[in-house]
């Protein structure tokens, strides 16, 4: 058996999928800012554009520009070498991050042969929902079906292909469960779903300076906003571990009447962060593996379903574009695994950008990612302290609860259940900040030509690189999502507390706590900036 | 002293190079790594000795471990008493 113990403070930085988001991650990242010195190696990226197979005369969709590489629109230096990549980035593309993820793959002494016919089948499937989820009948919104030829199409915005990738990966997951196994190596969701937090951390920090491009005011607005979120998400820790954690225990226990060690289990596995708190709680009060096994595969059901259901609804029923902030914030609090939190904020992000457009004729665009990050924010602020959560926990079980003599809880245990990609996600975002209020002057004349090399590396890695990851982490969470182990399990009683505590308690509360926090946050309008 | 511990669906083992201790509890564990260290010559000088006891995450299902990498680490304080 391979030893997977931590040891050390440094063990499993080549061995662990968190690590790695963090060096795949930050790796891509550094090297985008290589464009400070004018060499762009991140252009390749591929990227989607929206088409149909008969472009009206003089407007947009060519099919043979459906993939190009983002270089070719924002690189300074390299323009013409990614204008001739096209379809061929999608080749780069896998090429590149085959290779990158295989290294990992390798690291963490994955099967690597298995990985890699995993990661082709899951990268071209995810290509391929890419592609079809941008035909302009699905993606176009109102103020845009003309240029396509289109009297009416769904509007879905980029979120059409995260819903189709969450389906093919489902259908794979649940009816072909050969293939299914096969994939499992390279069907990693919280992988690619940290690694593309990590690129979140970018998109953060560069928001201000894409907004100072079109506006200095703008510019600062967002940096401004980006802080609010950060303080605004801070809530989520006391109400995830103070009024979450206590509620979840007590109905597990006098109503459910389940064991102390599974409602505890149990608790945090619905009320802070899914699998990685149940494993955290389960090793804190020294539970058997198979209790925290046993709430983790019900918590990443639930976390899916709650990923088709909530944005949805909080888009067309409540709060819909009049507080998006609040539905970004209500998902980081009530959806438990990073993977569908995250996923479940880009699917919101891009239903309500496509809402507000068509809401107004086009009067107000909103920049993307904004509402992403107000579900990330409150669920990274969540992850941040799973490991003092798990280290008190283990205190008072060892010496209050179970009082086993000798026994001595050692502090290292904080660090080892530390969430290591959000070190990736602030590094980005704080690096670009400080780029931003340093030399690069708040956006002022004086600092706009480092800003635009910033720009031209970024870009390619907070949209392209953070898109691919998460169209990756919605096809994997559909494949390793068999609905079937529910029923198989007989789980019984957690089964239930699960959808009583979920939709009567975490959900609701969750629900007025984002909107106490996030109620009159407003996303700046863009409209005046954009073509 | 250091041992890996896992669980085997059954009990709890703690292990190293040659020695092996099983129990259905963890009490029952820390008894008999307890009366080892007591016994053993090696430790016969040391009034205090640490048992660290690194659990091997390799027993947690891979699916579940891209979650989370670490279950738990703990340590046994054995004290000679004179």
């Amino acid at each position: 058996m391979t030893d997977l113990s931590n040891r050390k403070w440094y063990t499993g930085m080549l061995t662990q999928e968190d690590w790695w988001a963090v060096w795949l991650g930050l790796g891509f990242f550094f090297l985008s800012l290589l464009n400070i010195w004018g060499i762009d190696l991140v252009g390749w990226i591929t990227y989607p554009t929206k088409w149909v197979f008969n472009p009206p005369p003089g407007g947009k969709g060519d099919i043979s520009k459906a993939f190009y590489a983002l270089g070719a629109k924002y690189s300074l230096t390299a323009k013409d070498f990614y204008k001739g990549l096209g379809w061929w980035s999608v080749l780069w593309t896998y090429v590149i991050f085959g290779v990158a993820t295989t290294i990992g793959a390798k690291c963490m002494k994955w099967n690597v042969k298995k990985f890699i016919g995993g990661w082709t089948i899951i990268f071209f499937l995810t290509i391929a929902t890419w592609f079809i989820g941008h035909h302009a009948f699905f993606a176009a919104t109102k103020v845009d079906w003309h240029k396509y030829g289109l009297n009416f199409a769904l509007s879905l915005g980029g979120g059409a292909s995260f819903i189709l990738a969450l389906i093919v990966g489902l259908i794979i997951g649940n009816f072909f469960k050969g293939l299914a196994n096969y994939l499992t190596e390279a069907a990693k969701p919280e992988w690619y779903i940290k690694t593309a937090i990590v690129y979140l951390g970018a998109k953060l920090g560069y928001l201000p300076i894409k907004l100072a491009g079109f506006s200095h005011k703008l510019g600062n607005v967002a940096s401004q906003l980006t802080f609010d979120l950060f303080f605004a998400g801070a809530t989520a820790t006391i109400v995830a571990y103070l009024i979450f954690w206590p509620g979840i225990y007590t109905i597990s226990r006098k109503i459910f009447k389940l064991p102390r060690k599974t409602a505890a289990v149990l608790g945090s596995g619905i009320s802070i962060c899914g699998v990685s708190a149940a494993v955290a709680t389960g090793g804190a009060v020294r539970a058997k593996p198979v209790v925290s096994i046993m709430v983790s595969a019900l918590v990443v059901v639930w976390a899916v379903i709650e990923l088709i259901v909530l944005p949805g609804f909080f888009t067309h029923v409540w709060p819909g574009t009049k507080d998006p902030l609040v539905g970004g914030a209500a998902l980081g609090l009530s959806v438990k695994t990073d993977g569908a939190d995250a996923a479940a904020g880009e699917l919101l992000d891009t239903f309500l950008r496509s809402k507000i457009q068509t809401e107004t004729n086009g009067q107000v665009v909103w920049p993307e990612g904004i509402i992403t990050a107000s579900a990330v924010m409150t669920k990274v602020w969540i992850d941040v302290f799973i490991g003092i959560w798990a280290f008190v926990l283990a205190m008072i079980w060892v010496y209050k609860v179970e009082r086993r003599p000798g026994e001595y809880v050692p502090p290292s245990e904080i660090w080892h259940r530390f969430p290591k990609f959000v070190l990736g996600y602030f590094t980005a975002w704080l690096l670009l900040l400080a780029i931003f209020f340093g030399p690069g002057h708040s956006g002022a004349p004086e600092g706009a030509a480092l800003l635009k090399s910033i720009k031209a590396g970024v870009v390619p890695v907070e949209k392209g690189m953070r898109k691919l990851f998460f169209m990756l982490t919605f096809i994997s969470l559909g494949i390793i999502t068999d609905f079937k182990k529910l029923k198989e399990c007989q789980f019984g009683k957690m089964v239930w507390v699960y959808f009583v505590g979920l939709f009567l308690f975490i959900i609701p509360v969750a629900v007025i706590v984002a909107y106490l926090f996030h109620h009159g946050m407003q996303i700046p309008n863009i409209a005046a900036y954009v073509k | 002293m250091e041992l890996t511990i896992i669980h085997d669906g059954k009990d709890w083992v703690a292990f190293d190079n040659g020695v092996e201790f099983r129990g259905y509890t963890l009490e029952e564990l820390d008894e008999k790594v307890k009366a080892y260290v007591l016994e053993s010559e090696n430790f016969a000088s040391q009034k205090e000795v640490r048992v660290w006891m690194y659990f091997n995450t390799a027993v947690i299902p891979e699916w579940m471990r891209q979650y989370m990498q670490h279950y738990f680490n703990r340590v046994l304080v054995v004290r000679r008493e004179h």
